[in-house]
């Protein structure tokens, strides 16, 4: 019997015995089987700056894990090595949700992420795992794609405290070439994340000749000011050749600040560059340009915010700062 | 043993080869022989070690 997965917008139709695109989720006699269920093949301890989230309990540790698999498949995956395996093909740990958020609290960590590949697609493991470690008091956070179904991302975001989600292009046709994803589902779910007050960081990766043309980041900023507001914080990120895009030089650092400036021209207060080391990477406040947060890399130099405010203009500053 | 072959036989052997390459091509999709069902899905499973999740990696996200 053929089943239908409605968790992405993909909506494969699975044969008996076959699976769907994302190489995790089976057909098996009729019945739809998320087969990474408790196997994850990656887990670490990494800095939440790594995510990259900058507005939420910065300087925190984050248990973070990743089944093989991915729904998407792009040409630039960093990660390719996990996302586009078959599940079999990768050594993974067994262990359940439950054991997950033991671990997240032996190590000190009070936050797990769900990242490297995509939660959208290790959906069910994401979920039990998301849910025992909100009932213990920690918080939970997705590193995404963000093309997902309506439905069960909004479920999802019930129990997830801030995302951080890949735009990865502002145009269709490229977002098809490049991911096989589109580009309608990634905005919905943006925009369901703010609705849902999930705290959300967006990241631009920015790749040479493929979506580094200004009007097109000129129009992606606007639609970011516009739907997900001007505190919404953004990371434009330098592309380094990766996976099937190895013949696309690196990101030029110029047009990553030229991205930037048009980010807060057309009025985002908050835009970051990733992976260029020593810059773009500190917080500054939108009204007296009062340097907040100083960084490098993923370590905090200085932390100048008192109760979430400016030191000096005494304005909030839009993030979740509390200490976990 | 013939030098040439006739028109008929050549013909003939036409018509063999594309049955059996119609066949070949058919006997895959036929038996199912890649489906997840068939090689009995196995996920290799690592033992857990703490250091494994302090160690230094390049994964994105």
């Amino acid at each position: 019997m053929k089943v239908v997965c409605s968790l992405c917008p993909k909506e494969c139709i699975i044969e008996d015995g076959e699976r769907g695109s994302c190489r995790m989720r089976v057909n098996l006699n009729g019945k739809l089987t998320a087969i990474t269920y408790g196997y994850p093949c990656s887990i670490h301890v990494d800095p939440i700056e790594k995510k990259p989230l900058f507005h939420f309990h910065p300087g925190s540790s984050i248990l973070s894990l990743a089944t093989a698999g991915c729904n998407l498949h792009c040409k630039n995956c960093q990660n390719w090595e996990i996302s586009q395996a078959n599940p079999e093909d990768v050594p993974a740990y067994k262990l359940s949700p439950r054991e997950i958020v033991d671990l997240a609290a032996q190590e000190n960590c009070r936050m797990v992420a769900y990242t490297y590949t995509d939660p959208a697609a290790f959906y069910e493991y994401a979920f039990d795992t998301s849910a025992i470690a909100r009932a213990q008091g920690m918080k939970n956070v997705m590193v995404t794609a963000g093309y997902s179904s309506r439905e069960p991302l909004k479920k999802l975001y019930g129990l997830i405290d801030a995302a951080q989600t890949d735009l990865k292009f502002f145009d269709d046709a490229m977002y098809r070439k490049i991911t096989t994803g589109t580009l309608q589902p990634v905005l919905d779910g943006l925009v369901l994340a703010k609705e849902m007050k999930v705290w959300l960081e967006v990241s631009h990766l920015i790749i040479p000749t493929l979506n580094d043309d200004f009007s097109m980041i000129r129009k992606l900023c606007l639609w970011h000011r516009d739907n997900l507001g001007k505190e919404t914080p953004m990371h434009f990120l330098r592309f380094y050749p990766q996976y099937l895009l190895k013949n696309i030089p690196e990101t030029p650092a110029d047009t990553l600040r030229a991205a930037r400036d048009i980010a807060r021209e057309v009025g985002i207060q908050f835009v970051y560059i990733g992976n260029l080391w020593g810059e773009g990477e500190d917080t500054f406040c939108p009204d007296d340009n009062a340097l907040l947060i100083k960084r490098s890399g993923y370590t905090i130099l200085e932390n100048n915010l008192q109760n979430g405010k400016c030191p000096k203009c005494r304005r909030d500053i839009a993030g979740v700062w509390s200490s976990i | 043993m013939k030098e040439k072959m006739t028109r008929r036989e050549f013909m003939k052997l036409c018509f063999k080869s594309a049955v059996l390459v119609g066949m070949m091509n058919l006997v895959p999709f036929q038996f199912g022989f890649t489906t997840a069902e068939k090689e009995k899905i196995f996920i290799k499973t690592k033992p857990f070690k703490r250091s494994d999740i302090y160690r230094k990696h390049d994964l994105a996200g």
